[in-house]
């Protein structure tokens, strides 16, 4: 489902990603993992086709990225759903609106899109908040907009970049849970964070560390508590 | 069909989103639009009065004071079933008013209408033929003089020199100049609905993001750019012919007689399609780089 080889990816003269490789089959689980700098971002940006791909290959979801022309992005983007960071939802529309927003471009007739949206609000907890604008809910209520946004479409990759970075233990563990349905269900998860709890509870997992934009080798120190790269 | 119908009301709808952003904008076209087309309005009538003057020519008659005026406006008659372009008569009572207006509208000259010392009067206008015109002129001023009762036939010779430079002029100055004008006005515009789009650009991008092909994200903003630059540009008509409503008569009066015309029709429904291209255009290209 994902194949990269050789990625490379620099800012001006910063190499922010230099000469990652790895392959994920379709239904696989990758923990995207490193300290603040390490290239997460970018990475998951490049398989979005935010990023255009600079040196390497990648092949997502059966699309080559370093072939594939600006205006057939949103034909990845429908196979390929990400979460970002800081939600990217828009704040003066409701829950509900950016949420069936995806469902909407794709021409989805009304009848389907509401019945899609409705289910994937209740199973995170945000039936109630549907009528609400973006701008009046909390953080952690917006981050799981941003999650319901991604996972309305069933896509066949979810990326997530740090997906629960505004959420308590709790609300963070409901949230692996739905990407873990998803997981199950096939769909390729690719999901970076910082957390161990997230990737305790999904062993069997793979792992990839980031350090300077290369991928090390993951080890964690006695207690458990955190990682050390 | 469906999927672009909802995406024309779409662009439709977001017109009435930042109300006061939308006010904004189209006010500037409007002005805009009504600036160059009041350029356009006075170089068109400049133009209109360099032809007349080129192609055509006028003679002032002037009548003895002692002729019936009856016979007079027999004449008249005749002269009006000659190959002219138009004759503008004046009685001796005419004259008068007329001279009593173009001086003060508050002057008083009732009491010379007793003695009224102006004659009967005649602004003959005719077009000049092509590479005949100083014979035709010279034909027609003989007939004039030939009629009896008729005392002095005026003729600027400079008339002619002057309209030819103005016509050089014209063509060397002013369509640069429209040409100049619709290139500011098309840039001013165009940024103008740029810059509107661009508060979109969020959204643009978080369109993009979720699957949307770039034809879903700029449709709706290429119909309201055409929108606003229709509405601009028929707005901007529409003042422009209150305006000419209001000056049309401003200069007519002797001398001059000269009446502003509005533009024709074919630059009236030039302005709004212009502007509805440019401002389909700007807004097509307002959130191109944004949807990577």
């Amino acid at each position: 489902m994902i194949q990269v080889k050789h990625l490379s990816h620099s800012f001006g003269r910063h190499w922010v990603l230099k000469n990652i490789s790895f392959s994920l089959d379709k239904g696989d689980f990758l923990f995207l993992t490193g300290p603040s700098g390490a290239g997460k971002t970018t990475l998951m940006r490049v398989l979005h086709g935010s990023l255009a791909l600079q040196r390497g290959k990648a092949l997502v979801a059966g699309f080559d990225l370093k072939s594939l022309p600006e205006k057939r992005l949103y034909q990845l983007r429908r196979q390929v759903a990400i979460v970002f960071q800081d939600f990217r939802i828009l704040p003066e529309k409701s829950v509900w609106d950016n949420v069936a927003l995806p469902l909407k471009v794709r021409g989805m007739i009304s009848k389907q899109v509401q019945k899609r949206v409705r289910a994937v609000l209740r199973g995170l907890h945000l039936d109630k908040r549907a009528g609400h604008l973006c701008r009046e809910i909390s953080g952690g209520e917006q981050q799981r907009v941003a999650v319901a946004r991604a996972v309305v479409t069933n896509p066949k990759v979810l990326l997530a970049d740090e997906p629960t970075g505004n959420l308590d233990k709790k609300l963070s563990m409901q949230l692996m849970e739905v990407f873990r349905q998803f997981h199950i269900h096939g769909t390729t998860v690719v999901l970076a964070t910082h957390s161990e709890d997230l990737i305790n509870a999904l062993p069997g997992a793979k792992i990839l560390c980031l350090k300077d934009g290369s991928a090390v080798e993951c080890s964690w120190n006695a207690e458990g508590e955190e990682c050390a790269y | 069909m469906r999927v672009l119908a909802g995406l024309f009301l779409q662009g439709l709808a977001n017109l009435g989103r930042n109300k006061w952003a939308q006010f904004f904008t189209l006010s500037t076209v409007i002005f805009t639009a009504f600036m160059a087309g009041l350029f356009l309005l006075v170089l068109y009538n400049l133009q209109l009065a360099a032809r007349s003057t080129q192609e055509g020519i006028q003679f002032q008659v002037y009548w003895d004071q002692d002729k019936p005026l009856e016979e007079v406006r027999e004449q008249w008659e005749e002269i009006s079933t000659w190959d002219i372009s138009a004759i503008t008569t004046f009685t001796p009572e005419e004259a008068l008013h007329s001279l009593a207006d173009s001086l003060s509208a508050d002057l008083d000259m009732d009491f010379l209408a007793l003695h009224n010392p102006l004659p009967p009067t005649a602004l003959i206008e005719f077009s000049l033929q092509d590479g005949h015109g100083e014979d035709r002129a010279r034909q027609v001023r003989s007939e004039l003089t030939d009629l009896p009762g008729v005392q002095r036939v005026g003729f600027n010779p400079l008339q002619l020199d002057l309209a030819r430079t103005w016509i050089r002029v014209s063509s060397g100055i002013f369509w640069p100049l429209i040409g100049l004008m619709l290139v500011i006005t098309g840039l001013v515009v165009a940024n103008t609905l740029k810059l509107n789009q661009m508060q979109r650009k969020e959204e643009a991008e978080i369109l993009a993001l979720v699957g949307a092909s770039s034809g879903y994200i700029q449709f709706p903003l290429l119909v309201s750019g055409a929108v606003h630059g229709l509405a601009g540009g028929a707005l901007s008509v529409g003042l422009l012919r209150i305006l000419h409503l209001t000056v049309e008569d401003v200069l007519y009066f002797p001398p001059l007689w000269v009446r502003i015309e509005f533009l024709p029709l074919v630059y009236i429904l030039a302005i709004p399609a212009v502007l509805t291209l440019v401002g389909a255009f700007s807004s097509f290209l307002a959130v191109r780089s944004r949807l990577r």
